[in-house]
């Protein structure tokens, strides 16, 4: 706990009471008096209040905030937006309340497909929707074709560079093909020595000056 | 991002949206997931799950972010969102206030809607004030509240991949024709199709916040200072935007003609160079003189107004938790920044064991925080080391914050536990209610509509009398936390 706490600013971390016994000295804690022993018993579930809290405001304006929030709250409870459990057939609702509640038509909520990712489109909309894309996505290859001939006209020289880049790659993947080789010319594992004389053990310079291992 | 919050957050959505949402939002708030990822986790069918997200979608409440094959998604929960449903109260009541009914009765429906076209929300708005009106003028003027919210930026469109800058507050086209054959029963669709709308919170927040500061004025001073205050405010906005931390210069004498002009505030105009000197001379840096030209000019500093009242709401916090003494001893550690055990000993004249045992309640709970500065070696003299007692505000406001988050949590699961309880007797009322309302209808008499209104017991009236205060004051302390965030909230915005 000391060796903990030496270091740097005495209180490192959200741990409540983990003061040494110096600090605890400088903040005026005398060995001599008799500090409460550590305490084995979990706290009381509801521990006694010692003041009681302050009575709340009463206006008009609370009161119309109520009204507010519970017509807010009824209306979202009753609207399409509040998702009921599946039903169960077996059990009949035993309370007059969730009878009205079950008679209540079930709504749905309207939504605008356009604006959700497609994954969450019912199945219905989702073919309608493909549908449309079939039609429209022609008008797109055409227009596409369209810029693919500006960009022929115009960026040639881009070309040129494009085609720089994917050399070099296919370089870079030839000698990688050749890392690999290596290890298989090799033959038998026999040749290769995995002695380990235990130097190497906890070090922890281990294997990051080497580079990676092919 | 805590513990806390995350289960203030299920019983905020179960309360409005249901048992499915409230744990699809859950899961979500552990981290973002894809949609069988959230149905993996809450185990409930696929058809739900997807309603869910689309619920919490389109309520504003969660994001996505679509993968790169464009149909799949990513789904992220909005912490803010959520909790700003606690203050909806709050905003419809600030446009009942500003504006007229109507425009209150829009912001209802919008809210109750989440987001939703021009023509559809005043549509759901016109049949809800249809009643003895003529639809026409109904219609006009609904158009031009809408409008008017959308210049004065309450409404904000909602941003999709190609929606500019400029037409985020753009009023959109509105046929009143169409929408009046609408309502007949035709079958069109209007104009505005796809644009939508949903509230822009932050302007809220603007006229809450001013709201806050003219209160605290009129709180500390008196009526006609904060009239003085509001005016000062509202000709900030002129030269200012809103959210800067310090205001552009305001002429005193623009503040002024606006005095004179409006005749409301008689004393104020008579005692007008009194009334600023006590706003400007007060502690608490709420104006501040910034030129001499023209009668002079001042500045609103909404940072410092904002620090000033989360160290008075510590200053409470401090009181209520820990009684007087306490507190005295915190502003003490707040007003010498730092200080060593010995010197409050010295300084609030009080017993010292009760000073230390007040101290380290204090610490105990993080309200003060310990410091301590060590010397490096040395060679010569008595090894010193200070130990310093501080306060961190805005760490403490983050504590305050988790605890306000932890208070709402508990209040709301006790009121579902009451109404559990209760369950019986709120039935049989809801039941005697249906009835006599039933019965009234077919037109019963008065002796019939008693009979049925005493099957319910006198004490069990009185329990119901009781429940119902219960709940009237847990749903109070729900608006009366949110205010204290709100505050919080602001402070570290500001930070």
């Amino acid at each position: 706990m000391s060796g903990r706490s030496r270091g740097r600013g005495g209180r490192g971390g959200a741990g409540g009471t983990s003061l040494n016994r110096e600090q605890l000295n400088s903040i005026g804690v005398v060995p001599g008096e008799n500090l409460p022993g550590p305490i084995t018993e979990p706290p009381p579930l509801y521990p006694t209040l010692n003041r009681k809290p302050l009575p709340l405001r009463e206006s008009v304006e609370i009161d119309y905030l109520l009204i507010l929030r519970r017509d807010f709250i009824d209306h979202m409870q009753t609207s399409g937006a509040y998702l009921k459990m599946p039903e169960d057939r077996k059990g009949k609702p035993q309370h007059e309340i969730d009878r009205l509640l079950a008679q209540l038509p079930n709504v749905k909520e309207k939504f605008d497909w356009q604006l959700f990712p497609a994954e969450l489109r019912p199945k219905v909309v989702a073919k309608r929707m493909k549908l449309k894309d079939v039609k429209s996505s022609i008008d797109i290859e055409s227009r596409l074709k369209q810029l693919e001939k500006l960009e022929e006209k115009s960026g040639e020289a881009m070309d040129v560079t494009v085609k720089e880049e994917a050399e070099q790659e296919e370089n870079e993947e030839q000698l990688e093909v050749n890392y690999e080789d290596e290890d298989i010319d090799d033959g038998t594992d026999y040749a290769n020595n995995y002695f380990d004389n235990g130097e190497a053990y906890e070090d922890e310079d281990d294997n990051l000056d080497d580079g990676p291992i092919y | 991002m805590s513990l806390y919050q995350g289960k203030l957050l299920h019983l905020i959505l179960l309360e409005r949206f249901g048992p499915i949402v409230a744990d699809v939002g859950k899961a979500l708030f552990e981290f973002p997931r894809s949609l069988f990822h959230v149905r993996k986790t809450t185990g409930f069918p696929l058809l739900k799950v997807k309603e869910s997200l689309s619920i919490l979608i389109k309520f504003n409440l969660a994001s996505f972010k679509l993968n790169h094959d464009g149909t799949t998604a990513t789904y992220r929960l909005i912490i803010d969102n959520i909790l700003l449903m606690l203050r909806y109260p709050k905003f419809i009541n600030l446009i009942k206030m500003k504006m007229e009914d109507e425009a209150e009765t829009l912001v209802e429906e919008l809210l109750y809607k989440g987001c939703s076209t021009a023509s559809e929300l005043i549509i759901k708005t016109a049949t809800r004030l249809k009643e003895n009106k003529d639809i026409g003028t109904l219609l006009k003027q609904l158009k031009d509240k809408f409008a008017s919210l959308v210049t004065a930026k309450y409404f904000i469109r909602l941003k999709n991949a190609n929606t500019q800058e400029q037409e985020l507050f753009a009023v959109p086209t509105i046929d009143l024709k169409q929408l009046s054959s609408i309502m007949n029963g035709s079958d069109e669709t209007p104009a505005d199709e796809s644009i939508y709308w949903t509230l822009n919170p932050d302007r809220f927040h603007q006229d809450l916040r001013d709201q806050l500061v003219v209160n605290a004025v009129t709180n500390k001073f008196d009526e006609n200072t904060g009239e003085l205050m509001r005016i000062f405010l509202q000709q900030m906005y002129i030269r200012t935007s809103p959210w800067v931390p310090v205001s552009n210069l305001i002429p005193v004498l623009e503040v002024k003609d606006i005095v004179k002009k409006q005749k409301t505030h008689p004393q104020l105009l008579a005692f007008f160079d009194q009334y600023v000197n006590i706003l400007e001379q007060d502690g608490n840096n709420i104006i501040q003189k910034a030129g001499e030209a023209s009668g002079g000019s001042f500045q609103i500093e909404m940072k410092k107004i904002f620090t000033q009242l989360t160290w008075e709401i510590m200053e409470q916090l401090v009181n209520e938790k820990f009684d007087t003494k306490a507190s005295r001893i915190f502003r003490l550690v707040k007003c010498r920044r730092y200080i060593e055990p010995e010197e409050i000993q010295h300084l609030v004249m009080m017993p010292s064991k009760e000073v230390k045992r007040i101290t380290y309640q204090l610490f105990e709970e993080n309200f003060v925080l310990l410091n301590e500065l060590k010397r490096s070696i040395t060679n010569s003299g008595p090894n010193k080391s200070f130990t310093l007692f501080y306060i961190q505000l805005t760490q403490l406001v983050r504590t305050t914050l988790e605890l306000s988050y932890k208070t709402l949590f508990n209040i709301m699961t006790r009121r579902h536990h009451e109404k559990f309880l209760n369950k019986r007797i709120i039935d049989k009322k809801q039941r005697v209610d249906t009835i006599s309302m039933g019965m009234r209808v077919q037109g019963a008499s008065v002796d019939q509509l008693t009979d049925i209104e005493e099957m319910i017991t006198p004490p069990e009236a009185e329990a119901l009398a009781k429940i119902g205060k219960m709940m009237k004051k847990l749903n109070v302390a729900e608006l009366e936390i949110d205010d204290t965030i709100f505050l919080l909230q602001m402070y570290l915005a500001y930070e």
